[in-house]
């Protein structure tokens, strides 16, 4: 009898334990996105299609894909994500097992999913940019009991996207500012002379700037060319120019002992175009704080001496 | 009569026999161990233009038939391509091959390089080191190589596809050394059809004075500064299969004998396209969000909560104390560009998510930190508040660190708002933009990693609730 009641009891309690299991929750969100970014050029009345592949790399979770625009969010590259902007209805999935865009689905450790994105423009739609991105954003989940934060991992990946009937639209930049990052035209030989350099895209679709900062030194005679990184630049923006594979961003000449008057030029042509812009600044670099250090020692010794002098006349 | 008829025909045998046995010298044989290195032995290219281009194009199209070169095939990125007729032509170079005939160029067509069959070379010169063995001993001969050329136009710089071009300047040579004579005189080169160079080859020749030695290994080398410019694809030709031409290589007798030709050597060499390799490494970008357990050492202090991924749970939270938590957020992409993680809030803590009743975000020990600003938060903590640091493991770029003694903060936790899309809500600033947490503007070398530090005060007379918000972490690659 004992011996009834007792298995009755385990077996009574390990049903419970199976039907009410432990929550548990995902230590690590991770999500791979290829390709990372999709640059496209389109004809109106004609369509594109791009395969993205998606990876869980960590725990099992549940995705949310989206199409959302996006403006530039700085002079650097960055995007600004537009949620809840409104997109022109170009973009559409292919997959046959998936319903239309947003779509929501489950993502098991380790799988991969294949999205067949269509981009498809009207045949009456203008030349423009439209850019806009493909985003991931996982699953959260809310608190139970306490206070705290809910957080969520997205993940995005760009798609510069122009329409343009003609294949080849007129490009045309601007240089909006080009200079020393120091206010003064002075440099010192023994620092690294820094530019910067703006660009202004001035036409209705995004280009790639071509071109170089050309150093000539007093006697007109070339003495560096910084050759720039040809980054995208969307409509009507502004980026700064950034040497080829330089990170962070910068724009610095690093000569050996610089010395005298120098003029710098840069210029920009859109790619695919001729329509080349440049502007010249001149500069003057000089061992500056060299001397000022050599004269506070010539000026401090003289004043010792002086003073030297003086007392052995005193005594 | 016997007798003198076996005489004779005794005397007949020993001749003969002495005939066979003491045979006079030749005059000619092979030189050895001839070969003729080329220091490239890459096909030129020679096609055109398919169709009228547009001038700034970058996408070039090549005709598939009418040129010696009908394809893309021994095109490479970098390589420097003219471009033009006879009229005009500019220099371009090669930015990347898109397929059998199509290619890009890292500057646009100029105006008078757009037409339908203008002409795309891109020319491969090569150093021949030709190499050999002497046979015979003359005195004062000489060398001559002969290579051989185009039938037309073969000295205007411009490949041919039935031989080498000369070039528009004299090929540099130097003449062999040693070898036994007294001294080599300096080498000449005559372009086929020239003086004293028959047409079909062009000749290369060195002098000497004194008598070599027999059998002597000489190398003489025709390039340097100047080369032979190497053939375009023949008129048979099959990609992938070499295109042979005879290279001679002689050993003449003196100026008084009119450098007649001792010794002659023929051999083949072999010019062919190189191979293009390619491998497609898939562009991909990966971001993590980890949770951390409690009792970490992060940004400087030990967390009091387990975190996961997708929840930061302080729970039932001291009062009048700091509660930390932390995450790790790491990003890694094969982009060009880079990546950037930003970082935004929906709102600042509220009860329930309710926008309303909340836990305003903190403006640290002095009242001077916001979302753009750091400011020092290490000893006021009975004032509700709610902010967040960075310790940075690996990544290239962060805004700020807890660590730093800048502007507002000594270093010992640094912190910041969460900037929030809310409006109207976060004094002073309520109109926030994300914030760009970890960020890279080149191809990051390995995974980056980065802790953010979450820090929630409460003070005793915070209205009692669950206060919550949500906070989004965006990875993208940086265009």
């Amino acid at each position: 009898m004992k011996t009834r009641l007792l298995l009755s009891l385990l077996l009574l309690t390990s049903l419970i334990g199976l039907i009410t299991p432990s929550a548990v929750e995902g230590q690590t969100t991770s999500l791979s996105i290829w390709p990372p970014i999709l640059e496209v050029m389109v004809r109106p009345g004609k369509s594109v299609t791009q395969v993205y592949r998606l990876k869980n790399e960590a725990d099992d979770t549940r995705i949310t894909v989206r199409m959302v625009p996006f403006s530039a969010a700085d002079e650097f590259g960055h995007i600004n994500l537009q949620f809840g902007g409104r997109l022109p209805d170009y973009f559409s999935l292919l997959n046959a097992d998936l319903p239309s865009l947003p779509v929501t689905l489950n993502l098991k450790a380790g799988q991969s999913q294949e999205l067949v994105l269509k981009i498809a423009i009207p045949a009456a739609a203008e030349d423009a940019d439209y850019p806009a991105a493909l985003v991931i954003e996982s699953k959260t989940t809310g608190l139970i009991g306490g206070s705290g934060t809910v957080t969520q991992a997205t993940i995005a990946s760009p798609i510069l996207l122009t329409v343009s009937k003609s294949g080849t639209p007129n490009r045309l930049a601007k240089i909006e500012e080009f200079g020393m990052t120091r206010s003064h035209l002075v440099s010192d030989s023994f620092d690294p002379i820094e530019f910067i350099l703006r660009i202004k895209n001035q036409s209705f679709t995004r280009l790639q700037p071509v071109g170089q900062i050309k150093i000539s030194n007093t006697f007109g005679r070339p003495v560096a060319t910084l050759p720039l990184q040809g980054d995208h630049i969307l409509a009507g923006t502004i980026r700064q120019a950034k040497l080829e594979g330089s990170d962070p961003s910068n724009l610095a000449w690093n000569p050996v002992f610089p010395l005298g008057r120098y003029t710098a030029e840069a210029e920009i042509t859109p790619q695919d175009t001729t329509n080349t812009v440049s502007e010249n600044i001149v500069f003057w670099v000089l061992p500056y704080k060299a001397l000022l250090v050599l004269s506070l020692l010539f000026f401090g010794y003289r004043g010792l001496t002086k003073l030297s002098r003086q007392q052995k006349l005193k005594q | 009569m016997i007798r003198r008829k076996q005489k004779f025909l005794g005397s007949f045998l020993i001749v003969s026999l002495l005939a066979f046995t003491q045979p006079q010298a030749l005059d000619s044989a092979n030189l050895t161990s001839v070969a003729d290195t080329l220091s490239t032995s890459r096909l030129s290219y020679y096609g055109s233009l398919n169709g009228a281009h547009t001038v700034g194009a970058t996408l070039l199209t090549v005709n598939t038939s009418g040129s010696p070169s009908t394809s893309t095939a021994n095109l490479f990125s970098g390589d420097s391509v003219w471009v033009g007729d006879a009229g005009t032509g500019s220099t371009y170079t090669v930015d990347d091959i898109l397929d059998t005939d199509e290619f890009q160029i890292t500057a646009g067509l100029g105006s008078g390089d757009v037409e339908d069959d203008d002409v795309i070379i891109a020319s491969r010169s090569a150093t021949h080191t030709v190499t050999f063995t002497t046979a015979t001993a003359i005195p004062n001969g000489a060398i001559r190589i002969l290579i051989p050329s185009g039938a037309n136009a073969n000295n205007d710089g411009i490949p041919n596809h039935d031989g080498f071009d000369y070039g528009v300047d004299t090929p540099s040579l130097t003449a062999p050394t040693g070898g036994g004579v007294t001294s080599w005189e300096t080498a000449t080169a005559t372009a086929s059809a020239g003086t004293g160079c028959t047409a079909g080859n062009h000749c290369f020749e060195a002098r000497y004075n004194g008598t070599n030695t027999a059998t002597t290994a000489l190398t003489f080398t025709i390039g340097g500064a100047n080369k032979l410019i190497n053939p375009a694809p023949g008129a048979s030709h099959t990609a992938g299969t070499a295109d042979t031409y005879t290279v001679t290589v002689q050993h003449l007798k003196d100026r008084l004998q009119d450098y007649a030709v001792v010794d002659s050597t023929t051999i083949k060499i072999a010019v062919i396209e190189s191979v293009r390799v390619t491998a497609t490494v898939d562009p991909s970008l990966t971001f993590t969000v980890a949770g951390a357990a409690s009792g970490a050492t992060r940004c400087g202090t030990t967390t009091d909560v387990t975190t996961t991924a997708t929840a930061v749970p302080f729970g039932s939270v001291s009062l009048a104390a700091y509660n930390d938590a932390s995450q790790t957020l790491s990003a890694v992409t094969n982009a060009a560009g880079g990546y950037a993680v930003t970082m935004i809030s929906d709102d600042q803590l509220s009860v329930g998510g309710d926008h309303s009743t909340e836990i305003v975000n903190t403006d640290c020990d002095s009242e001077n930190c916001t979302d753009t600003t750091s400011g020092e938060w290490s000893t006021e903590n009975d004032v509700s508040g709610f902010g967040f640091s960075i310790q940075n493991v690996d990544a290239s770029t962060v805004p700020f660190e807890y660590s730093t003694a800048t502007g507002n903060c000594t270093g010992t936790y640094c912190a910041r708002m969460i900037p929030s899309t809310a409006t109207a809500s976060e004094t002073p600033d309520d109109t926030d933009t994300a914030l760009s947490i970890m960020s890279k503007t080149t191809i990051p070398t390995t995974t980056e990693d980065m802790y953010v530090c979450y820090r929630l005060t409460v003070a005793t007379t915070q209205t009692a609730g669950d206060y919550e918000n949500n906070i989004t972490y965006v990875a993208t690659a940086t265009f």
